[in-house]
């Protein structure tokens, strides 16, 4: 099992709190050490940051360099960030120290709702893209907004998606690696492996597509709710190889290359956009693909 | 289970992994017999934000021995 352990998550009360002080970080971090009877730590994280202010003072309080100062002794192998928020996560990536992420990802933050539903679908999407591109994975949490969307009377969109559904719509996007979802007790963990078990069907989460903002219609989300093509062609992975080579990713020709078949083998049938709950002119989309990858 | 690489660090991570925020609530014995079904179904994969601090020792409890067979041996002495 490896583990995220957080540089700055206090404990000092029994309950989690959140602190900026050095002494209490390094306190903290042999505590939970002793308390995980372990020597190591798989993803030391820079804790929960979204603000550049929080950032700043993360350095400036001496913590990323404990972090780092861990790293080099062996004690953190690698290093992560947690946050909520686009705009911080791109500013903590372009320093390089990071290989994995932890983000807030569901269809509610994604799409204006929820408390850490921060950034525009675009630029949500775009970051996850670029951790695809730089090679860097995520964990999701919050991945059912904390129960909301569980629950048509709490869901934002008057309407309940399983677990499994949401579980789905986060392994789906670029970048992700695991979704970790709470558990308590062994029901917990049970119901959880389901998922691995269920039907294609009872993971489709295309009934989003009924309740998607206008900004985020027309944008493949790659649910392969268009599947199957007529003439043959993966759709869903034909517009990530489009959007990731586009966003900088230069494996992702190499893997379109590899695909049996390509968007110049679309047949205009329409047969995609008819399914596509997104709305997305796919037919035209081939076109976009093929002229780019030439073909 | 199924596994994701991580490009960056080579390791393979099960998708669906453990959030912990609320196993805290619950007794030592509920957590330890979950985390160690988790470990032997190939979840390995867990996140240590969590709401209160009894967590960190149900794990200690449930997989020290599990993490002490991923340990690589390490020149540097811990120093804290």
């Amino acid at each position: 099992m490896r583990y995220q352990v957080h540089f700055s998550a206090n404990y000092e009360t029994g309950q989690y709190g959140w602190t900026t002080e050095l002494e209490t970080v390094k306190k903290q971090i042999d505590w939970m050490l002793r308390s995980l009877q372990t020597d190591y730590i798989d993803y030391g994280f820079i804790h929960c940051l979204d603000t550049q202010s929080d950032w700043e003072d993360y350095q400036k309080n001496g913590i990323l360099e404990f972090l780092l100062e861990q790293k080099k002794q062996g004690v953190v192998r690698h290093i992560g960030l947690s946050t909520h928020t686009p705009a911080l996560a791109n500013m903590v990536l372009d320093t390089g120290l990071v290989d994995q992420m932890m983000f807030s990802i569901n269809p509610g933050y994604d799409y204006h709702h929820g408390d850490y539903a921060k950034g525009s679908a675009d630029e949500r999407m775009a970051l996850y893209r670029r951790y695809e591109t730089e090679g860097i994975g995520i964990s999701v949490m919050k991945p059912f907004s904390g129960g909301q969307l569980l629950d048509e009377k709490t869901s934002p969109f008057g309407k309940a998606l399983t677990m499994y559904q949401c579980i789905q719509y986060a392994l789906d996007k670029p970048g992700v690696l695991t979704v970790l979802p709470g558990i308590r007790n062994v029901e917990d963990v049970r119901q959880l492996l389901g998922f691995l078990e269920v039907s294609p069907e009872e993971r489709d989460y295309s009934v989003l597509g009924t309740f998607t903002p206008q900004d985020a219609l027309g944008s493949c989300v790659y649910c392969n709710h268009c599947q199957p093509c007529p003439a043959g062609l993966n759709i869903g992975l034909i517009n990530k190889y489009y959007d990731l080579s586009t966003a900088g990713d230069t494996m992702a020709a190499d893997h379109y290359a590899k695909l049996e078949k390509h968007a110049s083998d679309c047949v205009n049938c329409g047969h995609c956009s008819d399914r596509c709950p997104f709305q997305v002119n796919q037919p035209e989309k081939m076109k976009q693909v093929a002229s780019y990858f030439q073909k | 289970m199924e596994y994701r690489l991580n490009k960056r660090t080579g390791e393979q991570i099960s998708i669906i992994g453990l959030g912990t925020s609320y196993i805290s609530s619950v007794s030592e014995k509920d957590a330890v017999e979950a985390l160690q079904l988790a470990h032997e179904k190939g979840i390995n994969y867990a996140d240590l934000a969590t709401a209160g601090a009894a967590t960190f020792s149900y794990y200690g409890k449930a997989l020290a021995d599990v993490r002490k067979g991923y340990a690589i041996p390490s020149p540097f002495q811990r120093k804290l």
